[in-house]
């Protein structure tokens, strides 16, 4: 298992888009189990509708845990989202 | 008679097509078993999801980048584990799949309801529209296809989106008649675009109206009546008519060039709002956009779009446009265009406050997004043009292409394709920037006048104030003036100057506006053949001999009188 602190950078926070882009980023890591840890809870990152409802605004900081095949794949890419606003 | 907001101007009689979303009541449905209403949920989830890609992939392609996303995050969302968790817990209290799909979707909603963020509450709305088309699948209930609305209707509904006003067969459809929608509202400007007649916000309209019943529509008087008596009806027969041959008169201007009766040249351009009207505006023969707004953009969504959707959009409508000039103008955001996720603070007089290149230059993120989408956009093409809303002096200029050279340092050392000479011009509609007029001119590619703030800062009168609109007129001669003075300041700086306001739809002010010089009119796609028309029916004396005329009247009241009889004697 691996993971990596990050900080939601998009002045909208976590919305429908934003839940979309990582659902449909670790999608196709079927056998990773990939999990968003927020407010001491774990959210899986599969699942759009917590992602949502979660409330992440800008600013927030969480953490990103990838455990399974491709985990280092699937994590710099989620990363790289956060990393980049989400292209906001 | 029924009295609406006239929306889009003509007179349409025809046979109501009443277009009502299919009931979805599954208080009937008997469920078969765990195991069947389980099949049907995955079945209609397939067909859901089907469908929904290869809408999001048709929105995506047309450059409707926003609309897209929304639906492939529909798609996103049916497939949740939580919201399947919820509906096969349904099944299993022997619900019919109706009611767990119903069921599921409400749990969801209620998740979102109690998040502390206004974007995460308001998508309660997109898993309502989640569960109604789920559950059409499983009625197997349909709604009207638009594209069976036949020859000679006029098209009736509760709500029109944009999404049925692209889907009309626009030969077939006589007027359209909503029960809600206003002035501005996106299927109002494309009724408009569209040359359709158009009257909205009819309270209780389908209450009234019952499909296949005549109706005759004026969408200049925001009148529809229904099943008219037969001199009513005759009344309305002439008047399209009418109506229908000074357009179809107009016809000859569509493939011409815009030429003053000298054979002076000039240009009739359009002004839209998203990319859509870029086709209608060119169907409509524009020379050009001498306005693209871009604020529908920004609006009614839940966060600003990216600059790869704001690129596809400018690339599009410039591809559209082909040769042609395509001015777009960078956001007029804040005033009373609010945008709820960038959380403007309310101000007491917000025509007179933060908003355009104000919050341009004082938060350029947003901006600077905009303005690398609008640089790559135009790579490769040479008719995009930049135009800077709201200036009141020079060193707003100064600002804005201090950030564009910062960008366009940033594009070059990432490699990007982009386009460094797009020109900078600016929009004229504030007095500061008419008496500035010529030290902007020598910072600015271009100017274009907008009569509509440019009156109202003019005159100090809000013309939606009934109290005061009788101030606000294109026809007052301190408004003349100003754009007199700002045409002469264009020329004497040999840059390009045009008008993109209401008043320049006004065939009452041609004579005057050739006679300043001014090069370009930007108006309604509606409007580009009668200004067309009106441009070639003056020489430049002749022109000039009304100007000094008008020019030398001081009241609002005797330009008016004075330039109207002299369009009227000319028929």
């Amino acid at each position: 298992m691996i993971s990596a602190p990050v900080k939601i950078i998009n002045k909208q926070g976590m919305h429908m888009n934003t839940a979309k882009m990582i659902v449909q980023a670790v999608k196709p890591f079927a056998s990773c189990k990939v999990v968003l840890k927020y407010g001491g809870k774990e959210i899986s990152a599969k699942n759009a509708v917590f992602i949502m409802a979660a409330g992440m605004k800008q600013g927030a900081e969480l953490e990103i845990q990838a455990d399974g095949e491709g985990e280092a794949e699937v994590l710099a890419e989620v990363k790289r989202l956060f990393d980049t606003g989400f292209g906001e | 008679m029924l009295k609406g907001l006239a929306v889009s101007p003509g007179i349409g009689v025809g046979k109501a097509f009443v277009y009502v979303e299919a009931g979805l009541d599954y208080s009937r449905v008997e469920p078969q078993g765990e195991e069947a209403e389980l099949a049907r949920l995955a079945g209609a989830k397939a067909s859901f999801l089907r469908d929904s890609e290869a809408l999001a992939k048709s929105l995506k392609e047309a450059g409707n980048v926003r609309e897209g996303d929304m639906i492939e995050g529909h798609m996103v969302l049916l497939e949740d584990d939580f919201l399947a968790e919820e509906m096969e817990k349904a099944v299993k209290e022997g619900k019919s799949a109706e009611a767990a799909a119903a069921a599921g979707c409400a749990a969801v909603a209620e998740l979102f309801r109690q998040v502390d963020d206004e974007m995460i509450r308001a998508r309660a709305a997109d898993m309502f529209a989640i569960r109604d088309r789920l559950l059409k699948i499983l009625l197997g209930v349909e709604s009207q296809d638009l594209s069976a609305v036949p020859e000679g209707s006029v098209f009736v509904t509760g709500d029109l989106t944009p999404y049925m006003a692209t889907g009309l067969k626009r030969g077939n459809v006589e007027a359209i008649v909503t029960e809600t929608g206003g002035m501005t509202s996106h299927s109002a400007i494309l009724a408009r675009a569209m040359g359709i007649p158009a009257v909205m916000g009819i309270p209780g309209l389908l209450g009234v109206v019952k499909a296949g019943q005549t109706l005759a529509v004026d969408g200049a008087a925001g009148e529809v009546v229904v099943f008219p008596p037969r001199e009513v009806l005759d009344d309305y027969l002439g008047r399209q008519k009418k109506w229908r041959e000074s357009k179809a008169a107009l016809l000859v201007y569509k493939d011409r060039r815009t030429k003053d009766k000298d054979g002076g040249e000039r240009l009739v351009c359009a002004n839209i709002a998203s990319v859509g009207e870029a086709e209608l505006a060119l169907e409509q023969g524009c020379e050009g956009v001498g306005l693209f707004r871009t604020e529908m953009l920004f609006m009614d969504r839940e966060s600003p779009p990216s600059e790869d959707e704001q690129a596809a959009a400018y690339r599009k409508a410039s591809e559209i446009m082909a040769w042609r000039e395509l001015i777009i103008r960078t956001m007029d955001i804040g005033g009373d265009k609010q945008v709820p996720y960038l959380h403007l603070p309310q101000e007491p007089n917000p025509f007179l406050g933060y908003r355009a290149v104000r919050f341009c230059l004082a938060e350029p993120e947003l901006f600077k997004v905009q303005l690398r989408a609008i640089f790559r956009a135009a790579a490769g093409r040479g008719n995009v043009k930049i135009m800077i809303p709201f200036v009141t002096g020079p060193e707003e200029i100064e600002g804005v292409r201090g950030i564009a050279e910062g960008l366009k340092r940033d594009l070059a050392s990432e490699g990007a394709a982009f386009n460094p000479d797009v020109p900078l011009g600016i929009m004229v509609e504030t007095p500061a920037a008419v008496q500035l007029a010529d030290a902007l001119a020598a910072r600015a590619a271009f100017f274009s006048i907008g009569t509509n703030d440019l009156t109202q800062y003019t005159l100090a009168a809000d013309r939606m104030n009934t109290r005061v609109d009788y101030l606000y007129s294109h026809y007052h001669p301190a408004v003349l003036r100003s754009v007199e003075r700002v045409v002469a300041a264009a020329k004497a700086a040999g840059i390009p100057v045009g008008m993109c306001g209401e008043a320049a739809g006004s065939p009452g002010l041609v004579p005057l506006y050739l006679a300043f010089g001014l090069d370009e009119w930007s108006v309604n796609p509606g409007s580009v053949l009668a200004t067309r028309k009106a441009i070639a029916g003056w020489s430049v004396s002749e022109a000039r001999e009304v100007a000094a005329r008008a020019m030398a009247l001081s009241t609002t009241k005797e330009v008016k009188a004075y330039l109207e009889g002299v369009v009227a004697q000319r028929g």
